[in-house]
């Protein structure tokens, strides 16, 4: 079994984060914090990134903060950290999960669990963006041209859209003809297979559980 | 549109590309008109982009008529909006899950294709949108879902000029306001959808 997390103990931490962080009482989210830290320095991230990152958080964590500050009264500063706290601590997952987790995992994790050819139907979608928003921008000109956004209106989106899925469905054809042409079918293991779980999501998951004792007991 | 036999239960390639088309042109909505909304603070964003994605959404159930492509479309959609920032995603990401989930119900529920049914998955699918916030203000806030409701009632009172004792008033006009523009979205799918094939098919004939 290897070592290192994988996909299924990254998602795992994040669902436990944003379940942990809005359940647990107080200033719980603070060991919410803390195992989100611990795992991204265990997992390689250098102390200097994982400093960056925290103030990258630091004005949007801090803006509850300050707002609990301005109401003048003490219990309000303590709800304004708390609330702080809890945003840093969500941020610090989904930073760390966006970090580590790759689209290409994620895809691969969800081919695995039965949506099949979605690595292949995301890959299509990336690489069609530059043309889609090519293709919206030609759409919007021409109808502008055309006097089509003079009284905007149901009917102005209708045009706007039907011109725009069509012009985009051109391309469908090019790309179906070239996954044909090399054999793709989305029945057969596409280039990764799904991850299987290691013994680092199980180091996680123990982690989690520990702090939410932790945090349950103190 | 021509599919293997025996294969009912999976997408073809054919499936794959309109369902890949269908989320692209959810994610440039997204990032463009989603992003300049955002930076505007305008009111009703997670309102307008649900109904126009749903939309798109929807015209794609058209194109792909399988069980689970609008909810396909929405995993795509989320997918590349992954690729955004960190945790500003967080949010918008659940919230198209959700509303696909949602959607992909009500088409369950109401059986063949027809305005009526995509209309009621609009309706359902940006209804979401409504109860999204208790969702995210109660995690990140750590806040019951009445302060939530509180909020949200405040909110849709400002915008919708009414003052704070018509609570009922500002919850049934931003339930129906949800419910109208889901609505709107899904009929507006429909005849999309509708209008698009048969230009295609139009383009189609002229070019055999």
């Amino acid at each position: 079994m290897n070592g290192r997390p994988t996909v299924w103990g990254y998602l795992l931490l994040l669902g436990w984060a944003v379940v942990g962080a809005a359940a647990l009482p107080g200033w719980g989210a603070g060991w919410v914090l803390a195992t989100v830290l611990a795992v991204a320095l265990a997992a390689g991230f250098p102390f200097r990134a994982v400093g960056r990152g925290l103030l990258w958080m630091a004005p949007l964590a801090a803006l509850p903060l300050l707002l609990g500050w301005a109401a003048g009264a003490p219990e309000a500063l303590v709800v304004g950290g708390q609330v702080a706290l809890r945003a840093a601590a969500l941020m610090a997952a989904v930073y760390l999960v966006s970090r580590s987790v790759s689209v290409a995992d994620l895809a691969a994790l969800l081919e695995g669990v039965g949506a099949r050819g979605l690595g292949f139907a995301l890959g299509v979608a990336f690489n069609l963006l530059p043309t889609v928003q090519e293709t919206a921008r030609s759409t919007f000109h021409a109808l502008r041209l055309r006097g089509g956004l003079r009284r905007p209106g149901l009917r102005t989106v209708r045009l706007l859209l039907v011109t725009l899925v069509v012009g985009t469905l051109r391309h469908g054809e090019e790309i179906v003809a070239a996954a044909e042409a090399r054999a793709f079918h989305p029945a057969r293991p596409t280039v990764r297979a799904a991850p299987r779980p290691a013994l680092g999501d199980a180091w996680m998951a123990g982690l989690a559980l520990a702090a939410t004792a932790a945090a349950l007991v103190c | 549109m021509n599919r293997p036999p025996g294969d009912e239960a999976s997408f073809g390639v054919r499936d794959l590309v309109y369902i890949a088309i269908f989320g692209a042109l959810w994610g440039a909505l997204e990032m463009t008109l989603g992003a300049y909304l955002h930076l505007l603070q305008a009111p009703f964003i997670g309102l307008l982009m649900g109904a126009l994605g749903l939309a798109l959404a929807l015209v794609g159930r058209l194109w792909v008529p399988r069980r689970g492509s609008v909810l396909m479309i929405g995993v795509v959609t989320a997918l590349l909006k992954a690729l955004g920032l960190g945790g500003v995603v967080l949010s918008p990401m659940l919230a198209i899950l959700m509303e696909t989930v949602l959607a992909e119900a009500a088409l369950l529920a109401g059986g063949r294709a027809s305005r009526g049914s995509f209309a009621l998955a609009g309706a359902l699918g940006v209804l979401w949108n409504f109860f999204h916030p208790f969702l995210t203000q109660g995690i990140i806030a750590g806040r019951s879902l009445g302060t939530v409701y509180g909020w949200v009632v405040e909110a849709g009172g400002r915008t919708l000029n009414l003052p704070l004792s018509a609570v009922w008033a500002i919850v049934g006009l931003l339930l129906a306001l949800h419910l109208l523009a889901g609505g709107l979205a899904g009929g507006l799918a429909w005849s999309v959808g509708q209008a698009a094939r048969r230009r295609v098919l139009a383009q189609e004939e002229r070019t055999s």
